[in-house]
């Protein structure tokens, strides 16, 4: 677990999880590649080189120095919210700043140059001034999760561009199948309660 | 502990949906059962496609008029998505059915299935050898 977003979504940090996650997406592409495993091959393919270029910057040593910075970054929070005592709050947080700064200032601009995400990389370094106020460490996701958000976007992307695939819900891909063999069949989406299926940042 | 992310899509319909228009989502969601929820999103009862043959076709009912509450097995069995997939597999096992709605204090998120149960039970086994 690199963020303590993934208890409410899980992001995937490995080759494998990537490739999970992508078949729970598409899951037609399940039922292709069990039907003809060749197919298996060309989707590996690309989560491989996804995977590949995203890897760096998941996880890594300034990964668990900023995760220890929030660590403080949230016992500063909690100080805060229950003591009201600003000044020392503040201290606690200038901790985290420090911790922050070799993934904000070094990893980002690498993340930027190497992968073309110059937006993840100033909003990486944004979240982390803004999280400077006391009770919004939270708001800062870190750079791990904003590299696996884009790699799963980009794979998602490219899967279903090889594929010819569109990410229809389950229920829209019934209705549309039974039109012609009923009358009056609607879109039911106001009648599905679920998890979201629809990660961040998809290409539409 | 459920996780959240792995259920599967719940289709529901109110209390005060007519049998005909429940009748209708199910056809349009090709769903044999339906989880009838109140007004703060609580799972109150099911409908199976069973009931409504024999709840209201079969005893001359109106479906037009018929409301979900008239004819809805109730109460529904749970499980809460802080319990276990053990507890959720014993429940399942007990009624003898393939799926369970799962709630958060008390609203439903989703439902899950056996065959997610079986996999989480056998990874843990897994885990723990």
């Amino acid at each position: 677990m690199k963020s303590l977003r993934d208890i409410f979504r899980k992001m995937p940090e490995t080759k494998s999880e990537l490739e999970e996650i992508v078949l729970g997406y598409y899951p037609e592409l399940k039922t292709k590649i069990e039907k003809d495993n060749s197919l298996r091959g060309r989707l590996e393919k690309i989560t491989e080189e996804e995977y590949q270029r995203y890897r760096p910057y998941i996880g890594g040593t300034t990964q668990k120095i900023s995760a220890a910075g929030h660590g403080i970054g949230y016992t500063a929070d909690a100080y805060f919210l229950t003591t009201g005592d600003i000044y020392t709050a503040l201290g606690g947080k200038a901790i985290n700043l420090i911790a922050q700064i070799p993934e904000k200032l070094y990893k980002s601009i690498s993340y930027a140059v190497h992968t073309g995400g110059y937006l993840g990389a100033i909003q990486n370094i944004v979240e982390g001034i803004i999280s400077y106020a006391p009770g919004l460490t939270i708001l800062d996701q870190g750079l791990s999760r904003i590299a696996q958000k884009r790699m799963l976007s980009k794979t998602l992307y490219r899967v279903g561009k090889e594929f010819g695939l569109e990410m229809v819900p389950w229920h829209k891909r019934v209705a549309e199948r039974i039109k012609g063999y009923y009358e009056g069949v609607k879109d039911r989406t106001a009648n599905i309660i679920g998890p979201s299926k629809k990660p961040a940042l998809v290409p539409v | 502990m459920i996780n959240k992310n792995e259920l599967i899509d719940a289709v529901i319909c109110k209390e005060s949906d007519s049998v005909l228009e429940v009748s209708k989502i199910m056809r349009d969601t090709q769903q044999r059962h339906i989880i009838v929820i109140n007004k703060k999103q609580e799972p109150i009862g099911i409908i199976s496609t069973v009931d409504i043959n024999n709840r209201v076709v079969a005893s001359e009912k109106n479906p037009k008029e018929t409301k979900a509450s008239e004819i809805m097995t109730s109460p529904v069995d749970l499980v809460e998505v802080d319990e276990s997939y053990e507890a959720a597999y014993k429940k399942m096992i007990q009624r003898g059915t393939y799926t369970i709605p799962v709630t958060e204090k008390n609203r439903l998120i989703g439902v899950l299935d056996f065959n997610l149960v079986f996999k989480q039970l056998s990874k843990n086994k897994g885990e723990t050898k």
